[in-house]
């Protein structure tokens, strides 16, 4: 038998065991190759007994397999969809048939790939990963009312981002859109960016990622600056390989991040770990730096704002100090010429007493004295009348008591040796006496004296 | 007129010579006096009320002018 022969048989065999059947299986992707020209993936499909969650185990079963246009065409959707590159490692759950040829021999033709297996493997890695943050960085990443924190989202990012370091591969298209986006703002906002080159995708390039934040760190100490933002980018290309952000070691170190770090790795669905910790998380490059600016606008209009209301305010001030002043102006005015007037006429009352009332004075001291002369006049007259009437009533009384009338009322006068006695002690007896009557004188001898009492005068 | 004489002493004597006069308490012997020297304060107040008045004139002119 010929070895074409046996080829068939075993062709022919295989063909009725299997043929038009389909299989899922899951299976580890090994040694694949990718033929960009015709679009075939080449690859080994491997089962390997479990040992560690990374560490491979011993291989339990290889097989070839093979993905021609419409198996890659499911590559492709497959990897649209889960963010990741079909290649090495890879664990899948695949449809395959069974197929024998005499030149290549047995091989798994790929029909199908099962993107939710795959996402659901990379839940769960996520999840490992999340778990392994929460318990070997407890001071930079916890859990707070279900979500994830983390140190760097606790940064105060400032309202003004002018210093930035960036970490980007050096030839990506996302890092030329980014500093075109920022330089190129209509606002004539300037930055001041420093590059930090590496490769940004696949999962190898972790350590290198993780060290270019050491460097960072570095950097700002040495050279004293304290940068406002990280900025990391990944961006253009077709690759869609997100898993690197996945990466314990980058998602720690970003965490613990002194700088506010901004990504903008360009994520379609899940947000990666990465961003989950990061400080701000947005998608683009070109979303990064429209974020910068406006927050730099919101700042400069918040100023814009203040200018205003000072302006406001001061002219406010102004007008209302104005105004006060010319209030205090009128009165100033009014009162002073008020006091003025007040005064003058004050003067002009004290005048008028000073020149009016010395006359009312003297008038009224000449009206005394006229009235002091009339009173002597009067005082004169009363005085001379008062005394003529006393000078005729003593007149009047002499005239009742003169000795004529007193005789002619009866009395007699009795005169002795030619004098008129008024007492009998010194007449004796036979003295000669003369008594007088009115119109006539008696001659007269004593005869007899005794003492006599009677009264014939009480009256 | 003394030195050192102002408004305020001056209007203050003077309203003492009135009311004194006013109230007939200044003898006759002292009132051509008294008159005189309120005449002569008189005076000295109504120079020193012009000479403010328009002082003050013309600094509210210049307020004016400024504001």
């Amino acid at each position: 038998m010929r070895l074409s022969q046996l080829s068939l048989l075993i062709q022919d065999l295989l063909g009725d065991a299997f043929g038009f059947q389909r299989f899922w299986v899951v299976a580890q992707v090994s040694n694949h190759s990718f033929y960009g020209q015709k679009g075939f993936h080449y690859f080994d499909l491997i089962e390997t007994e479990k040992q560690s969650p990374k560490g491979k185990g011993s291989l339990v079963a290889k097989m070839a397999a093979v993905a021609w246009s419409a198996g890659a065409a499911k590559i492709r959707d497959f990897e649209s969809v889960t963010g990741q590159q079909f290649g090495n490692d890879m664990q899948v759950l695949v449809e395959v048939s069974v197929d024998f040829h005499p030149v290549y021999g047995l091989k798994l033709t790929l029909l199908d790939i099962d993107a939710r297996f795959t996402l659901g493997l990379q839940e769960q890695q996520r999840q490992a990963t999340i778990d392994r943050l929460l318990a070997e960085c407890p001071d930079y990443v916890w859990k707070s009312e279900g979500r994830l924190q983390s140190f760097n989202q606790d940064l105060a990012l400032s309202p003004v981002v002018q210093k930035i370091a960036v970490v980007s591969s050096r030839t990506a298209a996302g890092y030329e859109d980014f500093l075109h986006s920022l330089n190129h703002n209509p606002f004539g906002y300037r930055f001041s960016i420093d590059p930090f080159f590496t490769t940004v995708q696949g999962e190898n390039n972790a350590p290198a990622l993780a060290g270019i934040f050491a460097e960072i760190i570095r950097t700002a100490e040495d050279a004293g600056i304290d940068y406002d933002a990280v900025v990391i980018i990944r961006g253009g290309g077709a690759s869609t390989d997100l898993l690197i952000f996945d990466q314990f070691s980058i998602a720690s170190v970003v965490a613990a991040c002194p700088f506010p770090v901004i990504t903008g790795i360009g994520h379609q669905k899940n947000e990666t770990i990465t961003d989950l910790v990061a400080h701000t998380a947005l998608k683009t490059p070109t979303k990064v730096a429209e974020f910068i600016i406006q927050r730099n606008r919101t700042f400069e209009n918040s100023i814009t704002g203040l200018q205003q209301s000072l302006i406001i305010r001061a002219q406010q001030y102004l007008t209302g100090t104005h105004q006060e002043l010319q209030v205090l102006k009128s009165a100033l005015v009014y009162q002073a010429q008020a006091s003025l007037f007040q005064q003058h006429n004050s003067l002009q009352k004290i005048k008028s007493i000073v020149c009016r009332q010395p006359f009312v004075t003297l008038a009224n001291e000449n009206a005394a004295i006229k009235r002091q002369q009339q009173e002597l006049v009067t005082l004169n007259k009363n005085y001379l009348s008062r005394q003529q009437l006393h000078i005729d009533n003593l007149l009047r009384l002499f005239k009742m008591t003169s000795p004529e009338k007193v005789l002619q009322r009866g009395f007699a006068l009795i005169e002795s040796k030619g004098k008129i006695i008024s007492s009998a002690d010194k007449i004796n007896i036979g003295d000669e006496l003369t008594i007088v009557l009115s119109g006539t004188a008696i001659e007269s001898t004593v005869h007899h004296k005794k003492t006599y009492d009677g009264k014939p005068f009480d009256l | 007129m003394e030195n050192h004489l102002t408004y305020e002493l001056a209007f203050e004597e003077l309203q003492q010579i009135a009311t004194a006069i006013e109230n007939e308490t200044i003898t006759v012997d002292q009132l051509a006096e008294k008159v005189k020297r309120a005449a002569t304060l008189i005076a000295f107040c109504q120079s020193r009320l012009r000479s403010t008045e328009t002082e003050v004139n013309k600094i509210i002119n210049q307020l004016d002018k400024e504001i």
